[in-house]
């Protein structure tokens, strides 16, 4: 027998990126139109090459007893947990008082964990012969490390795991986040991602040849690769409750693999198709209903040609979408929280970002983009695409319940 | 003290598999047919891919043979540090500026890497899931696994596996190569049926890695595989982590 999954409240949720930190500051940044892609700063690296680094002042070190924890993964994930105007701490406090902290879960995304950290430890070792004294794997570089020290910053004890495939990371959190509710083994989950920049990635990515000189432009007919970012996107899932009826909705997820190429999309984006149709089909929501599609575009050519074909095939009437990498440079493990973030965003306030460096729309789409900010405009219902490397493609929709 | 977390759902075990290289660890265990088989990967990338990818693929294989059927179906992927020898690798090059770096090593160094070659290997388009949850890697793979089929119903594959880790990383863990895996389905009287997992007090799950065993995480599986294949019928609780937080199963056998 399968459970009818109901529709369940985003109770509060944040961002942190190159951006800034907050909610606020991916508004300004829509309203704007400016990227917050820079030449890279934080590594002296041999080539050309724009980043999104977050610039917000973060801790220097983490408090006791999370020390141990403390990388710049972990510092960016309380950062964003300690935003104050978005309030996420305080929506957890606030379950933790209402159900128990063994009722709430903590599912984190990330493709980086604290990498960063352990690049360090591998040049110090070069050098000296020995890891530093701080270097911990399992509190710095393991999978889970991220989700174990918000799950110890907040005193919680429900299930906690991470979950890494690769850029879909974070949207996967929210899919699980969803079946921990549904199931009833959890009233709240905190979801989404969190991700680094380190050599690792932006040498990797480098050597695959797919990163832009400049700031990418994705969806652009000249889009020449992507940009990395860093950064978190956190949402708080709860359970159905009345008082949290007004919030924004997570309808749907779609989960789908490409079972084709480990870095290359299926050129029809049959898996993108899958996901998104398995997200419609969960929320028991048509196409049409869809006012707004996050794309997941890196701005790579081959990603954002399959993405568009599946667009097409999904949405064969058309729909509002964009892409919003230009403005924070791909966040790979937090591009699924982030991006879920500005769905959140545009079904919250009514509006729908543009794409940030967009000058011409790749004619080879056949299909139409939003190019430009939009404010004010009715979203009932919006989507959010994420696919990773392993052709690992999520989608999901957001929306509201009482329109 | 805090409440039992649990979550309220059995599985029938459909098919089992086994994947310990180490031919002494696995007579030492009583456990046989543990060795490598990765027919279904094309020889190139049989080639290519590390000691995990090929443990979790030769006991995915095993398990799917076990219980025969469809290869299209969702499976879950958990590891606790996932493709570590290849990272190292990487990090190794990245200390001595030996770039660029290896574009195939990069891609394989993704935590989702042997669940993407087991969905190109067996054609299955659906969802692939890749987790980490330290030494609680069975038990929170098999709370995601029950979710899964609490809210799809149908067959679903979970995997745990572990590579060595390079030495100095974790000092006095000595990770030995170890994978297993689970076709896990509705229960049935005819299966052996899993409870679980449950918690007695969620207070001791949620330390962390404050108590990290240095026993290899994925060796976890093996109460439940040694109850598999020896068979003694009744209900059994069986320790499904190699913390010390306490998850259990209830195995029901025939």
């Amino acid at each position: 027998m399968t459970r009818r999954i109901p529709p369940l409240p985003i109770s509060a949720c944040t961002v942190l990126s190159a951006c800034g930190p907050g909610m606020q500051s991916l508004l300004d940044s829509f309203e704007s139109g400016q990227t917050a892609l820079r030449a890279a700063r934080q590594f002296d690296l041999d080539f050309p090459a724009f980043t999104g680094e977050v610039d917000a002042a973060l801790i220097p070190e983490l408090p006791q007893p999370l020390r141990a924890y403390n990388t710049r993964n972990a510092r960016i994930a309380l950062a964003a947990l300690d935003h104050p105007q978005d309030g996420v701490r305080a929506a957890v406090e606030s379950a933790k008082v209402r159900y128990g902290a063994h009722r709430i879960g903590v599912v984190v995304g990330t493709s980086t964990s604290g990498i960063y950290e352990t690049e360090q430890a591998y040049i110090e070792r070069e050098q000296t012969g020995q890891f530093p004294a701080s270097f911990d794997f399992a509190r710095q570089h393991a999978w889970v490390a991220t989700a174990h020290c918000l799950q110890q910053a907040l005193e919680l004890s429900g299930p906690c795991y991470a979950i890494s495939t690769a850029c879909s990371s974070s949207s996967k959190t929210l899919a699980s986040a969803q079946r921990l509710i549904a199931a009833g083994v959890c009233d709240a989950v905190l979801s989404g991602g969190v991700d680094s920049l380190c050599r690792m990635t932006l040498y990797g990515f480098k050597s695959l040849d797919i990163m832009a000189e400049t700031a990418c432009t994705p969806l652009d007919r000249d889009r020449s690769g992507l940009s990395l970012g860093e950064g978190a996107g956190l949402l708080l899932l709860e359970r159905p409750r009345a008082d949290l009826d007004d919030c924004v909705h997570l309808l749907g997820c779609g989960e789908s693999s490409d079972a084709h190429h480990m870095t290359a999309p299926h050129p029809d984006g049959r898996g993108a198709v899958l996901a998104m149709q398995a997200a419609l089909q969960q929320a028991a929501i048509s196409p049409a209903a869809v006012d707004y599609v996050n794309l997941h575009a890196t701005g790579t050519r081959l990603n954002d040609l399959a993405e568009m074909r599946a667009m097409r095939r999904v949405f064969p009437g058309g729909v509002a979408c964009s892409a919003t990498k230009g403005f924070t440079g791909h966040m790979l493990g937090a591009a699924g929280g982030m991006e879920t973030a500005i769905s959140w965003l545009s079904v919250h306030h009514g509006l729908r970002p543009g794409c940030c460096g967009l000058q011409t729309p790749d004619p080879d789409f056949n299909f139409s983009v939003n190019a430009d900010y939009e404010a004010n405009v009715p979203v009932k219902v919006a989507m959010n695409n994420n696919f990773g490397f392993g052709g690992n493609n999520t989608s999901l929709l957001l929306g509201r319940v009482h329109v | 003290m805090s409440d039992a977390l649990s979550v309220n759902a059995t599985m029938g075990v459909l098919g089992a598999g086994v994947c310990l290289p180490d031919e002494a660890l696995a007579s030492a265990l009583q456990l046989d047919d543990c060795a490598l088989d990765i027919a279904i990967l094309p020889p190139m990338v049989r080639r290519r891919t590390s000691l995990a990818t090929r443990i979790a693929i030769s006991a995915a294989s095993r398990a799917c043979a076990e219980g025969g059927g469809d290869l299209q179906m969702p499976a879950i992927f958990v590891s606790a540090a996932g493709e570590m020898q290849v990272t190292d690798r990487l990090c190794q090059a990245i200390a001595r500026e030996a770039l660029p770096l290896s574009p195939t090593q990069f891609h394989n160094s993704v935590h989702n890497s042997a669940s993407a070659y087991w969905s190109m290997a067996t054609g299955s388009m659906a969802s692939m899931q890749a987790m980490s949850a330290l030494q609680d890697c069975f038990a929170m793979g098999l709370l995601e696994a029950a979710c899964q089929l609490q809210t799809q119903a149908g067959r679903l594959l979970l995997v745990v596996y572990d590579e060595p880790m390079p030495a100095d990383l974790l000092p006095g863990f000595d990770w030995q190569a170890c994978a297993f895996a689970l076709l896990l389905g509705a229960p049935s009287k005819g299966l052996p049926n899993v409870s679980g997992p449950f918690v007695v007090d969620a207070g001791n799950a949620g330390d962390g890695p404050a108590g990290l065993s240095s026993r290899t995480p994925a060796m976890a599986g093996l109460p439940l595989l040694q109850a598999l294949r020896n068979p003694v019928p009744g209900r059994h609780r069986l320790p499904v982590t190699t913390g010390n937080d306490g998850w259990t199963i209830e195995l029901e056998l025939p």
